[in-house]
Protein backbone atom coordinates (compact mmCIF):
# COMPACT_ATOMS: atom_id res chain seq x y z
CA UNK A 1 0.00 0.00 0.00
CA UNK A 2 1.23 3.40 -0.74
CA UNK A 3 0.55 6.12 2.00
CA UNK A 4 0.50 9.95 0.46
CA UNK A 5 0.48 12.47 3.37
CA UNK A 6 0.26 16.66 2.17
CA UNK A 7 2.92 15.90 -0.13
CA UNK A 8 4.45 19.63 -1.65
CA UNK A 9 6.40 19.88 -4.05
CA UNK A 10 7.60 23.38 -5.17
CA UNK A 11 9.38 24.65 -8.61
CA UNK A 12 10.36 28.50 -7.19
CA UNK A 13 7.08 29.98 -6.40
CA UNK A 14 4.89 27.88 -7.69
CA UNK A 15 3.55 24.50 -5.89
CA UNK A 16 3.75 21.61 -8.69
CA UNK A 17 2.36 19.32 -5.88
CA UNK A 18 0.21 21.15 -3.09
CA UNK A 19 -0.83 19.57 0.35
CA UNK A 20 -1.43 16.49 -1.78
CA UNK A 21 -3.36 13.08 0.33
CA UNK A 22 -3.28 10.05 -1.12
CA UNK A 23 -3.64 5.81 -0.64
CA UNK A 24 -2.98 3.22 -3.26
CA UNK A 25 -3.93 -0.19 -2.48
CA UNK A 26 -1.90 -2.92 -3.49
CA UNK A 27 -2.52 -3.78 -7.39
CA UNK A 28 -4.73 -1.24 -7.93
CA UNK A 29 -4.62 -0.01 -11.85
CA UNK A 30 -4.85 4.04 -11.76
CA UNK A 31 -4.98 6.49 -14.53
CA UNK A 32 -3.44 9.93 -13.52
CA UNK A 33 -5.06 12.60 -15.84
CA UNK A 34 -4.85 16.05 -16.14
CA UNK A 35 -3.63 19.33 -18.66
CA UNK A 36 -0.21 20.16 -19.53
CA UNK A 37 1.11 20.98 -16.13
CA UNK A 38 -1.14 19.94 -14.01
CA UNK A 39 1.43 18.06 -11.47
CA UNK A 40 1.33 14.47 -12.88
CA UNK A 41 4.94 13.87 -13.88
CA UNK A 42 5.85 15.94 -10.57
CA UNK A 43 3.94 13.76 -8.49
CA UNK A 44 5.11 10.39 -10.43
CA UNK A 45 8.71 11.48 -9.69
CA UNK A 46 8.34 12.25 -6.32
CA UNK A 47 6.64 9.05 -5.60
CA UNK A 48 9.79 6.97 -7.15
CA UNK A 49 12.12 8.75 -5.37
CA UNK A 50 13.24 10.79 -8.30
CA UNK A 51 12.76 13.83 -7.10
CA UNK A 52 12.57 15.53 -3.47
CA UNK A 53 9.47 16.71 -1.71
CA UNK A 54 9.43 19.83 0.26
CA UNK A 55 6.76 18.70 2.30
CA UNK A 56 4.89 15.65 3.28
CA UNK A 57 5.44 12.14 3.42
CA UNK A 58 5.20 8.92 1.27
CA UNK A 59 4.91 5.34 2.92
CA UNK A 60 5.40 1.92 0.97
CA UNK A 61 3.70 -0.51 2.86
CA UNK A 62 3.77 1.82 6.40
CA UNK A 63 7.57 2.59 5.36
CA UNK A 64 9.49 6.10 4.85
CA UNK A 65 10.87 5.50 1.07
CA UNK A 66 14.25 4.25 1.11
CA UNK A 67 16.76 2.65 -1.46
CA UNK A 68 15.67 -0.18 -0.20
CA UNK A 69 12.05 0.09 -1.00
CA UNK A 70 12.71 2.14 -4.00
CA UNK A 71 14.12 -1.22 -5.98
CA UNK A 72 10.53 -1.96 -5.74
CA UNK A 73 9.47 1.03 -7.80
CA UNK A 74 10.05 0.89 -11.27
CA UNK A 75 9.42 4.11 -12.99
CA UNK A 76 9.20 4.93 -17.21
CA UNK A 77 9.69 8.36 -18.09
CA UNK A 78 8.44 10.20 -20.78
CA UNK A 79 11.93 11.05 -22.42
CA UNK A 80 15.10 9.21 -21.13
CA UNK A 81 18.20 10.52 -22.07
CA UNK A 82 20.33 8.62 -18.79
CA UNK A 83 21.59 5.86 -20.98
CA UNK A 84 21.89 7.59 -24.18
CA UNK A 85 25.73 7.20 -24.59
CA UNK A 86 25.68 3.70 -23.91
CA UNK A 87 25.06 0.68 -25.76
CA UNK A 88 22.32 -1.92 -25.07
CA UNK A 89 24.12 -4.51 -23.46
CA UNK A 90 26.27 -1.54 -20.92
CA UNK A 91 22.86 0.14 -20.05
CA UNK A 92 21.41 -3.34 -19.10
CA UNK A 93 24.32 -4.03 -17.32
CA UNK A 94 24.64 -0.88 -15.36
CA UNK A 95 20.74 -1.23 -14.37
CA UNK A 96 21.54 -4.44 -13.31
CA UNK A 97 24.19 -3.13 -11.21
CA UNK A 98 21.85 -0.67 -9.72
CA UNK A 99 18.79 -3.23 -9.13
CA UNK A 100 20.28 -6.44 -8.89
CA UNK A 101 18.68 -7.48 -11.50
CA UNK A 102 19.58 -9.81 -14.25
CA UNK A 103 18.01 -7.73 -17.01
CA UNK A 104 16.61 -9.45 -20.06
CA UNK A 105 16.38 -7.32 -23.26
CA UNK A 106 13.86 -8.88 -24.94
CA UNK A 107 10.44 -8.35 -24.17
CA UNK A 108 7.53 -10.03 -25.93
CA UNK A 109 9.72 -10.55 -29.24
CA UNK A 110 11.59 -7.42 -29.24
CA UNK A 111 15.11 -8.11 -29.27
CA UNK A 112 17.69 -5.48 -28.74
CA UNK A 113 21.07 -5.56 -30.54
CA UNK A 114 23.58 -6.03 -27.55
CA UNK A 115 25.75 -3.27 -29.24
CA UNK A 116 23.28 -0.97 -30.39
CA UNK A 117 23.48 2.71 -28.79
CA UNK A 118 20.82 3.64 -27.03
CA UNK A 119 20.95 7.27 -28.62
CA UNK A 120 20.28 5.45 -31.98
CA UNK A 121 16.91 3.91 -30.78
CA UNK A 122 13.64 5.77 -31.43
CA UNK A 123 11.74 6.98 -28.66
CA UNK A 124 9.13 4.04 -28.93
CA UNK A 125 12.09 1.37 -28.79
CA UNK A 126 13.81 3.60 -25.96
CA UNK A 127 10.66 2.82 -23.93
CA UNK A 128 10.15 -0.45 -24.54
CA UNK A 129 13.77 -1.42 -24.23
CA UNK A 130 13.31 0.54 -20.53
CA UNK A 131 10.15 -1.22 -19.57
CA UNK A 132 11.80 -4.67 -20.48
CA UNK A 133 14.99 -3.42 -18.00
CA UNK A 134 12.16 -1.99 -15.44
CA UNK A 135 10.13 -5.20 -15.68
CA UNK A 136 13.11 -7.25 -15.24
CA UNK A 137 13.80 -6.18 -11.96
CA UNK A 138 10.66 -7.52 -10.75
CA UNK A 139 8.82 -4.11 -9.56
CA UNK A 140 5.95 -4.46 -7.03
CA UNK A 141 5.17 -0.70 -8.13
CA UNK A 142 4.62 0.61 -11.99
CA UNK A 143 4.60 4.25 -12.80
CA UNK A 144 4.52 5.14 -16.28
CA UNK A 145 4.65 8.57 -17.35
CA UNK A 146 3.14 9.87 -20.72
CA UNK A 147 4.60 7.36 -22.62
CA UNK A 148 1.54 5.57 -24.11
CA UNK A 149 0.62 7.78 -26.83
CA UNK A 150 3.66 8.07 -28.88
CA UNK A 151 4.66 4.43 -29.35
CA UNK A 152 3.26 3.08 -32.50
CA UNK A 153 0.61 0.20 -32.42
CA UNK A 154 2.58 -2.48 -32.70
CA UNK A 155 4.36 -1.03 -29.61
CA UNK A 156 1.79 0.14 -27.72
CA UNK A 157 0.63 -3.67 -27.87
CA UNK A 158 3.84 -4.95 -26.54
CA UNK A 159 3.84 -2.47 -23.95
CA UNK A 160 0.58 -2.58 -22.79
CA UNK A 161 0.18 -6.74 -22.98
CA UNK A 162 3.44 -6.63 -21.12
CA UNK A 163 1.87 -4.67 -17.87
CA UNK A 164 -1.18 -6.80 -18.10
CA UNK A 165 0.53 -10.02 -18.10
CA UNK A 166 2.15 -8.24 -14.56
CA UNK A 167 -0.99 -7.56 -13.03
CA UNK A 168 -2.11 -10.69 -13.11
CA UNK A 169 0.89 -12.65 -11.99
CA UNK A 170 2.33 -10.53 -9.33
CA UNK A 171 -0.43 -8.24 -8.41
CA UNK A 172 1.50 -4.96 -9.35
CA UNK A 173 0.35 -1.45 -8.54
CA UNK A 174 0.02 1.18 -11.54
CA UNK A 175 0.02 3.85 -12.31
CA UNK A 176 -0.50 5.33 -15.74
CA UNK A 177 -0.04 9.54 -16.39
CA UNK A 178 -2.01 10.45 -19.13
CA UNK A 179 -3.92 13.07 -20.68
CA UNK A 180 -6.26 10.78 -22.20
CA UNK A 181 -7.66 7.41 -21.99
CA UNK A 182 -7.17 6.65 -26.18
CA UNK A 183 -5.79 2.86 -26.16
CA UNK A 184 -6.07 2.24 -22.36
CA UNK A 185 -9.69 2.32 -21.50
CA UNK A 186 -9.66 -0.77 -20.28
CA UNK A 187 -7.09 -0.93 -18.10
CA UNK A 188 -7.30 1.58 -15.00
CA UNK A 189 -10.01 0.20 -12.26
CA UNK A 190 -9.32 3.76 -10.91
CA UNK A 191 -9.39 7.44 -12.42
CA UNK A 192 -7.64 10.54 -10.73
CA UNK A 193 -7.47 13.61 -11.90
CA UNK A 194 -5.04 16.75 -11.10
CA UNK A 195 -5.21 20.48 -11.87
CA UNK A 196 -3.07 23.14 -10.76
CA UNK A 197 -1.37 20.56 -7.67
CA UNK A 198 -4.48 19.34 -6.44
CA UNK A 199 -6.53 16.25 -6.99
CA UNK A 200 -10.08 17.13 -8.53
CA UNK A 201 -11.51 13.75 -9.19
CA UNK A 202 -10.43 10.48 -7.54
CA UNK A 203 -13.22 7.55 -8.65
CA UNK A 204 -13.52 4.40 -9.30
CA UNK A 205 -13.89 3.88 -13.05
CA UNK A 206 -17.05 1.81 -12.61
CA UNK A 207 -18.89 4.77 -10.94
CA UNK A 208 -17.40 7.68 -12.56
CA UNK A 209 -18.84 5.95 -15.71
CA UNK A 210 -22.13 5.91 -14.05
CA UNK A 211 -22.28 9.31 -12.94
CA UNK A 212 -20.91 11.38 -15.42
CA UNK A 213 -23.16 12.46 -18.62
CA UNK A 214 -23.51 14.82 -21.18
CA UNK A 215 -27.28 16.31 -22.15
CA UNK A 216 -27.93 19.44 -24.39
CA UNK A 217 -30.12 22.34 -23.08
CA UNK A 218 -30.58 26.02 -24.07
CA UNK A 219 -28.89 27.04 -20.74
CA UNK A 220 -26.93 25.84 -17.28
CA UNK A 221 -29.52 24.90 -14.55
CA UNK A 222 -28.38 26.54 -11.73
CA UNK A 223 -28.52 23.88 -9.56
CA UNK A 224 -26.56 20.91 -11.84
CA UNK A 225 -23.38 19.88 -11.36
CA UNK A 226 -21.97 20.86 -14.71
CA UNK A 227 -18.02 20.27 -15.06
CA UNK A 228 -17.59 21.77 -18.87
CA UNK A 229 -20.15 23.09 -21.06
CA UNK A 230 -19.75 24.76 -24.93
CA UNK A 231 -22.21 26.84 -27.07
CA UNK A 232 -23.18 25.28 -30.09
CA UNK A 233 -24.95 27.25 -33.13
CA UNK A 234 -28.37 26.26 -31.53
CA UNK A 235 -27.76 24.29 -28.11
CA UNK A 236 -25.75 24.41 -24.84
CA UNK A 237 -23.34 20.68 -24.99
CA UNK A 238 -23.34 20.33 -21.15
CA UNK A 239 -21.06 17.47 -19.30
CA UNK A 240 -22.53 16.86 -15.79
CA UNK A 241 -21.00 15.25 -12.80
CA UNK A 242 -21.59 13.71 -10.35
CA UNK A 243 -25.39 13.13 -12.38
CA UNK A 244 -27.51 11.89 -9.75
CA UNK A 245 -30.39 9.69 -11.70
CA UNK A 246 -33.01 11.79 -9.99
CA UNK A 247 -32.46 14.77 -12.27
CA UNK A 248 -35.12 13.08 -14.95
CA UNK A 249 -35.86 16.91 -15.89
CA UNK A 250 -32.47 16.69 -18.19
CA UNK A 251 -34.24 14.96 -20.39
CA UNK A 252 -32.02 12.07 -22.87
CA UNK A 253 -28.58 12.19 -21.23
CA UNK A 254 -25.73 10.56 -22.73
CA UNK A 255 -22.63 8.50 -21.13
CA UNK A 256 -19.93 8.60 -22.33
CA UNK A 257 -16.25 6.36 -22.66
CA UNK A 258 -13.02 7.63 -20.10
CA UNK A 259 -11.56 10.06 -23.04
CA UNK A 260 -14.25 11.77 -23.43
CA UNK A 261 -15.03 12.44 -19.53
CA UNK A 262 -11.89 13.16 -19.25
CA UNK A 263 -11.55 15.62 -22.06
CA UNK A 264 -14.28 17.54 -20.43
CA UNK A 265 -12.38 17.67 -16.82
CA UNK A 266 -9.35 19.24 -18.81
CA UNK A 267 -11.68 21.68 -21.00
CA UNK A 268 -13.54 22.39 -17.44
CA UNK A 269 -10.07 23.41 -16.08
CA UNK A 270 -9.23 25.87 -18.94
CA UNK A 271 -12.58 27.22 -18.43
CA UNK A 272 -12.30 27.68 -14.86
CA UNK A 273 -8.33 29.77 -15.56
CA UNK B 1 -15.58 -23.21 -32.60
CA UNK B 2 -13.06 -21.67 -29.73
CA UNK B 3 -12.78 -18.74 -31.72
CA UNK B 4 -16.59 -17.94 -32.04
CA UNK B 5 -16.39 -16.20 -28.61
CA UNK B 6 -13.39 -14.13 -28.93
CA UNK B 7 -15.29 -12.48 -31.93
CA UNK B 8 -18.95 -12.02 -30.76
CA UNK B 9 -17.45 -10.00 -27.35
CA UNK B 10 -18.45 -6.76 -27.58
CA UNK B 11 -17.16 -3.61 -24.90
CA UNK B 12 -18.91 -0.82 -24.83
CA UNK B 13 -16.48 1.58 -23.02
CA UNK B 14 -19.25 4.32 -22.91
CA UNK B 15 -22.21 2.10 -21.87
CA UNK B 16 -22.50 2.68 -17.64
CA UNK B 17 -22.67 -0.84 -17.34
CA UNK B 18 -19.27 -1.78 -16.08
CA UNK B 19 -17.24 -4.26 -17.69
CA UNK B 20 -17.33 -7.24 -16.37
CA UNK B 21 -21.02 -7.06 -16.16
CA UNK B 22 -20.67 -6.50 -19.71
CA UNK B 23 -18.44 -9.58 -20.26
CA UNK B 24 -20.47 -12.22 -18.38
CA UNK B 25 -23.50 -11.04 -20.41
CA UNK B 26 -21.43 -11.53 -23.49
CA UNK B 27 -20.74 -14.71 -22.26
CA UNK B 28 -24.27 -16.23 -21.24
CA UNK B 29 -25.38 -14.50 -24.79
CA UNK B 30 -22.92 -16.56 -26.67
CA UNK B 31 -24.38 -19.76 -24.42
CA UNK B 32 -27.73 -19.18 -25.35
CA UNK B 33 -27.01 -18.76 -29.04
CA UNK B 34 -25.51 -22.14 -29.03
CA UNK B 35 -21.77 -20.18 -29.67
CA UNK B 36 -19.92 -21.84 -27.35
CA UNK B 37 -21.09 -25.49 -25.95
CA UNK B 38 -21.29 -27.19 -22.49
CA UNK B 39 -17.80 -28.71 -21.44
CA UNK B 40 -16.25 -26.09 -23.87
CA UNK B 41 -13.16 -23.94 -22.33
CA UNK B 42 -13.48 -20.42 -22.25
CA UNK B 43 -10.37 -17.98 -23.19
CA UNK B 44 -7.92 -18.01 -20.28
CA UNK B 45 -7.68 -14.94 -18.01
CA UNK B 46 -4.73 -13.32 -19.75
CA UNK B 47 -5.86 -14.52 -23.26
CA UNK B 48 -9.10 -12.51 -22.91
CA UNK B 49 -7.58 -9.29 -21.10
CA UNK B 50 -4.74 -9.07 -23.71
CA UNK B 51 -7.73 -9.35 -26.63
CA UNK B 52 -9.53 -7.35 -25.02
CA UNK B 53 -7.13 -5.03 -24.05
CA UNK B 54 -8.56 -4.82 -20.10
CA UNK B 55 -7.54 -5.18 -17.05
CA UNK B 56 -6.76 -8.82 -16.11
CA UNK B 57 -8.75 -8.41 -12.56
CA UNK B 58 -11.73 -7.12 -14.58
CA UNK B 59 -11.99 -10.42 -16.16
CA UNK B 60 -11.20 -12.53 -13.45
CA UNK B 61 -14.31 -10.94 -11.82
CA UNK B 62 -16.35 -11.67 -14.67
CA UNK B 63 -15.37 -15.67 -14.17
CA UNK B 64 -15.30 -15.50 -10.85
CA UNK B 65 -19.01 -14.45 -10.91
CA UNK B 66 -20.07 -16.98 -13.86
CA UNK B 67 -18.77 -19.09 -11.37
CA UNK B 68 -20.76 -18.52 -8.58
CA UNK B 69 -24.16 -18.27 -10.89
CA UNK B 70 -23.18 -21.79 -12.46
CA UNK B 71 -22.78 -20.88 -15.92
CA UNK B 72 -19.97 -21.92 -15.24
CA UNK B 73 -17.03 -23.73 -13.84
CA UNK B 74 -13.21 -23.42 -13.58
CA UNK B 75 -10.78 -21.71 -11.45
CA UNK B 76 -7.83 -19.22 -12.63
CA UNK B 77 -4.76 -20.90 -13.09
CA UNK B 78 -6.50 -24.31 -14.38
CA UNK B 79 -9.23 -23.13 -16.85
CA UNK B 80 -12.92 -22.25 -17.78
CA UNK B 81 -15.32 -23.82 -18.89
CA UNK B 82 -18.58 -23.85 -19.80
CA UNK B 83 -21.25 -25.84 -17.46
CA UNK B 84 -25.05 -27.05 -18.61
CA UNK B 85 -26.95 -24.85 -17.35
CA UNK B 86 -30.63 -24.91 -17.03
CA UNK B 87 -30.72 -21.79 -15.38
CA UNK B 88 -29.28 -20.40 -18.76
CA UNK B 89 -32.55 -21.68 -20.51
CA UNK B 90 -34.80 -19.70 -18.50
CA UNK B 91 -32.86 -16.61 -19.69
CA UNK B 92 -33.27 -17.20 -22.91
CA UNK B 93 -36.11 -15.56 -22.36
CA UNK B 94 -35.20 -12.35 -20.97
CA UNK B 95 -32.57 -11.91 -23.75
CA UNK B 96 -34.95 -11.92 -26.48
CA UNK B 97 -37.36 -9.72 -24.23
CA UNK B 98 -34.47 -7.42 -24.00
CA UNK B 99 -33.64 -7.47 -27.87
CA UNK B 100 -37.32 -6.75 -28.46
CA UNK B 101 -37.40 -3.83 -25.71
CA UNK B 102 -34.47 -2.07 -27.68
CA UNK B 103 -36.24 -3.10 -31.32
CA UNK B 104 -39.67 -1.51 -30.50
CA UNK B 105 -38.43 1.97 -28.25
CA UNK B 106 -36.48 2.29 -31.15
CA UNK B 107 -39.37 1.73 -33.14
CA UNK B 108 -41.76 4.16 -31.04
CA UNK B 109 -38.83 6.95 -31.36
CA UNK B 110 -39.42 6.84 -34.82
CA UNK B 111 -43.26 7.51 -34.91
CA UNK B 112 -44.29 3.49 -36.10
CA UNK B 113 -47.72 2.71 -34.91
CA UNK B 114 -48.30 -0.51 -32.42
CA UNK B 115 -49.51 -2.52 -35.61
CA UNK B 116 -46.59 -1.21 -38.11
CA UNK B 117 -44.47 -2.55 -35.72
CA UNK B 118 -46.36 -5.77 -35.58
CA UNK B 119 -46.40 -6.18 -39.32
CA UNK B 120 -43.21 -5.49 -39.69
CA UNK B 121 -41.55 -7.75 -37.74
CA UNK B 122 -44.00 -10.49 -39.18
CA UNK B 123 -42.67 -9.68 -42.54
CA UNK B 124 -39.28 -10.86 -41.41
CA UNK B 125 -40.51 -14.42 -41.14
CA UNK B 126 -40.14 -17.12 -44.21
CA UNK B 127 -43.19 -17.95 -46.03
CA UNK B 128 -43.39 -21.34 -44.98
CA UNK B 129 -43.45 -20.94 -41.38
CA UNK B 130 -46.25 -18.46 -40.68
CA UNK B 131 -45.49 -19.12 -37.36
Amino acid sequence: MIKIDQLSVRFGKTRAVDRLNLQIGKGESILLAGANGAGKTTLLRAMAGVLKADHGSIRYEGKKADHRSRKKIAYIPASISLYDGMTVKEAARMHAHFYGSSAAWTLSGIAFLPGQKIASLSKGEKTIFFLSLALAAAPDYLFVDDVVHFLDPHLREVFLTSILRLIEEKQLTVIMASQSAFEIEGIPERIMVMEKGKLILDESVDLLKQKFVRFYGESIPCDIPVVFSRQWQNAREMYVYPYLPEIHRLGRVEHLNLTEILRAFIGGEYARH
Amino acid sequence: MKNLLLSTLEIDFASPLPVYEQIKKNIKQAIARNLIEENQALPSIRDLASFLKINPNTVARAYRELTQEKIINGRAGVGFWVEHSEQLDLKKTDMLREEFSKFTEKAIEMGFSRQQIKDMLGSFFPEEDPK
